[in-house]
């Protein structure tokens, strides 16, 4: 057979996708865009069911003989028990004001990823199983089967949503997607459609208090292998205490930032502000290797998982018998704390309302959880010029700050982390408006999204966050991307490498602790062994 | 050269043909946000393209700068090697600039016989499809070295820590 000319090749060549209707577009599993599936062995730890292996390229998926029944009757339920569910799944006119704010549209321009086609997916399951309209009229109503096809499209889509809600600050109605994917990844662990980079740590959470899986006596190796590293570039050496029953304060942080890079500077920055409150005001702080984790993945699984993780950390909290809860640079945990954890497992009557030790400031927002932000308890020390620092040290860094989704449109923490850079950096510029505070883009990978052979997807959903850090990297000089959560730190760092490399990424805590002044310091690098500004001939 | 100058007159129109050709390889909803939408951070992905195609346009015809036409083709490329197309399928709003002039001055090529300068366009023009295809295997290999290194700093901390705390027993 002849070989075919080059123009005829090209000219064979489609450019445009077929123009079908949405229910019509054939569901296309692409590499790079999903997470692996669910060990068995993750879902058997956790009693979560339909417990096997399989793959999501596989035309089988090895559902249950009955799939289609559990997965309606658990939608029954939950639109009987989450009032929200239930006006979220009639309410919306599709005026499309949601349709262009989610970051994985923006960088995919896959139309499923609007967020009003992404609900729809699940919308037109409950019109044609469970309105009369779509029961009779079918797609004329909006309305369809729920069918393996079906089932196989919403697993693809609604595990690239990081119910960040970014959509539902725009929307007139207020119709939040994260719930409606909460809901709807709830359902599809009623199968056993879980991904393993949610199961494995929902699994380690549970039996030993992390996500990592890191044993007591390894999380507590990992932070004095920490101390050396502060002793080495400081001259002072932590003396943290675990498990301390009777302290005041029980202090809990993501896993990640206990051993991974660029978190464990993060860390190192904790470490080094409560040696220094423990010195100077004697305030008496603990870490626990039980509850030796503040991110909550069972948030990503089910209502009933995210509950009985959040209570690992007030079992601990009274079983220490400490006054209150100090949580550090994290997401998630800040979500499920603010939003659900005070109907989930509170009031915590063992506890007391937060009073810092050192201003006697009585932080009481935090009547109920009895649990307050390390931010904002730092901002309070700094208004209070409680801790001497040095601005100058953090010279040779122009920063901004990327917003988390969780904190701040989740809890409207805006300005505390604003206050406490302006205080330790001298060199301060903010992202465009339209990209910051309610309105921040997500990082990419919230929600479990961020376990790395899902890169092309994390890279696209981190497009127009690197968009516009590229922005005040061109216009300000910015060479570093600070923000509260260790996702952030994970995900921001691949992000960042990728889009716009010279953009380091660093928690507000190792900011922090470079400017921090320790009594007998001999400092002459920063955290990360790089010289101070004006220490970098000696 | 005056075929040149006849592409610069048409600038306009040939940027938006082939702003259009190109925001076509898209489904129509993402087409129509990419095309229309202007914002420079709300829709970084039409601006970014829309920019750097501009950017390319203006190259070609003065000094086809191999290291500006590195950068502008990288802001695009950069792009479309994510978004799960096939490398044909990524690369091929090269061909589609080719094909827009064409579409605008191929009537004017033919009439007054510029075909030795319609040749010499497209060698330039085959360049820097090949510039591309370089930027967008070295996006591909990124990709693939951050997933490896991933995976490697997840264990890599600790199994430095486990050696040194044997080390030091």
């Amino acid at each position: 057979m002849a070989t075919p000319k080059p123009d005829v090749l090209y000219r064979n060549i489609s450019h445009h996708p077929p123009e079908l209707d949405w229910m019509d577009v054939p569901l296309e599993i692409k590499p790079g865009r999903y997470c692996y599936s669910a060990d068995a062995a993750s879902l058997e730890a956790v009693g979560m069911p339909n417990a096997r292996s399989w793959n999501p390229t596989d035309e089988d998926w090895k559902l249950p003989a009955n799939w289609k029944e559990t997965f309606l009757e658990g939608m029954k339920d939950r639109l009987q028990r989450f009032r929200s569910f239930k006006v979220f799944m009639d309410i919306c006119v599709r005026c499309g004001a949601c349709a262009d704010k989610c970051h994985f549209f923006i960088g995919s321009g896959d139309p499923k990823n609007m967020p009003v086609l992404r609900a729809e997916l699940l919308r037109s399951v409950y019109r044609g199983e469970m309105t009369k309209a779509g029961q009779i009229l079918g797609r004329m109503a909006g309305g369809r089967e729920l069918n393996e096809k079906v089932l196989k499209e919403i697993w693809y889509y609604y595990y690239q949503c990081t119910e960040c809600r970014r959509c539902s600050v725009y929307c007139p109605y207020g119709i939040d997607q994260a719930e409606i994917t909460i809901i709807g990844r709830e359902l599809l662990n009623l199968l056993g459609l879980q991904t393993e980079w949610i199961g494995k740590p929902v699994a380690n959470c549970n039996r030993l208090g992390n996500h990592l899986g890191l044993p007591p006596h390894t999380f507590k190796d990992n932070i004095d292998f920490l101390c050396d590293d502060i002793e080495e570039a400081t001259g002072i050496k932590p003396e943290p205490t675990f498990n301390k029953k009777g302290a005041d304060i029980l202090f809990i942080t993501p896993s990640g930032d206990v051993f991974a890079e660029p978190g464990i500077f993060t860390c190192m920055g904790y470490l080094i502000l409560f040696h220094y409150l423990q010195e100077e005001y004697g305030m008496d702080i603990t870490w626990s290797t039980y509850a030796s984790e503040g991110g909550n993945f069972g948030f990503f699984t089910s209502h009933e998982m995210m509950k009985k993780l959040n209570a690992k950390m007030y079992h601990e909290a009274e079983r220490l018998g400490v006054k209150w809860i100090l949580g550090g640079e994290c997401g998630h945990m800040w979500r499920v704390l603010h939003q659900y954890m005070d109907t989930m497992n509170g009031p915590p009557e063992f506890l007391e309302v937060p009073v810092s030790p050192i201003t006697g400031t009585r932080f009481d927002h935090a009547a109920s959880t009895k649990m307050i932000h390390i931010v904002e308890f730092v901002a309070d020390l700094i208004k209070h010029k409680k801790l001497p620092l040095d601005k100058s040290r953090n010279d040779h860094l122009k920063v901004t700050f990327h917003d988390s989704c969780n904190p701040s449109r989740g809890m409207g923490f805006l300005e505390e982390p604003r206050y406490v850079i302006n205080n330790v950096c001298n060199h301060f510029y903010e992202m465009p408006e339209g990209t910051i505070k309610e309105q921040t883009f997500c990082c990419g990978a919230g929600s479990g999204l961020n376990p790395g052979e899902n890169e092309e997807l994390r890279m696209m959903g981190g497009l127009p966050r690197a968009n516009a850090v590229k922005f005040v990297r061109d216009r300000k000089g910015v060479n570093t991307l600070a923000n509260v959560c260790a996702i952030d730190r994970a995900t921001l760092s691949a992000s960042m490498e990728y889009w716009v490399p010279d953009v380091g990424v660093c928690g507000v805590h190792e900011l922090l602790a470079n400017a921090l002044i320790l009594p007998g310091e001999d400092r002459q690098t920063d955290l990360r062994g790089e010289p101070l500004p004006g220490k970098e001939d000696e | 050269m005056v075929l040149d100058k006849s592409i610069k007159q048409n600038k306009v129109q040939i940027l938006n043909l082939w702003l259009k050709k190109f925001t076509d390889t898209y489904p129509d909803e993402s087409a129509r946000f990419f095309k229309d939408n202007p914002g420079q951070f709300n829709n970084p992905v039409g601006y970014t393209f829309r920019v750097n195609m501009e950017k390319m346009f203006d190259e070609l015809l003065q000094d086809n700068d191999h290291e500006k036409m590195r950068q502008y083709l990288d802001g695009i490329v950069r792009i479309r090697a994510v978004q799960g197309f096939d490398p044909a399928t990524a690369l091929g709003f090269m061909p589609l600039l080719r094909e827009s002039i064409w579409e605008v001055c191929g009537r004017e090529i033919e009439a007054d016989k510029l075909h030795e300068q319609w040749l010499d366009l497209i060698y330039r023009m085959d360049r820097l499809t090949y510039l591309a295809f370089d930027i967008y295997m070295a996006c591909r290999e990124q990709l693939w070295k951050q997933r490896s290194e991933m995976f490697h700093h997840r264990t890599h901390k600790l199994l430095e820590r486990a050696i040194a705390k044997n080390a030091a027993e």
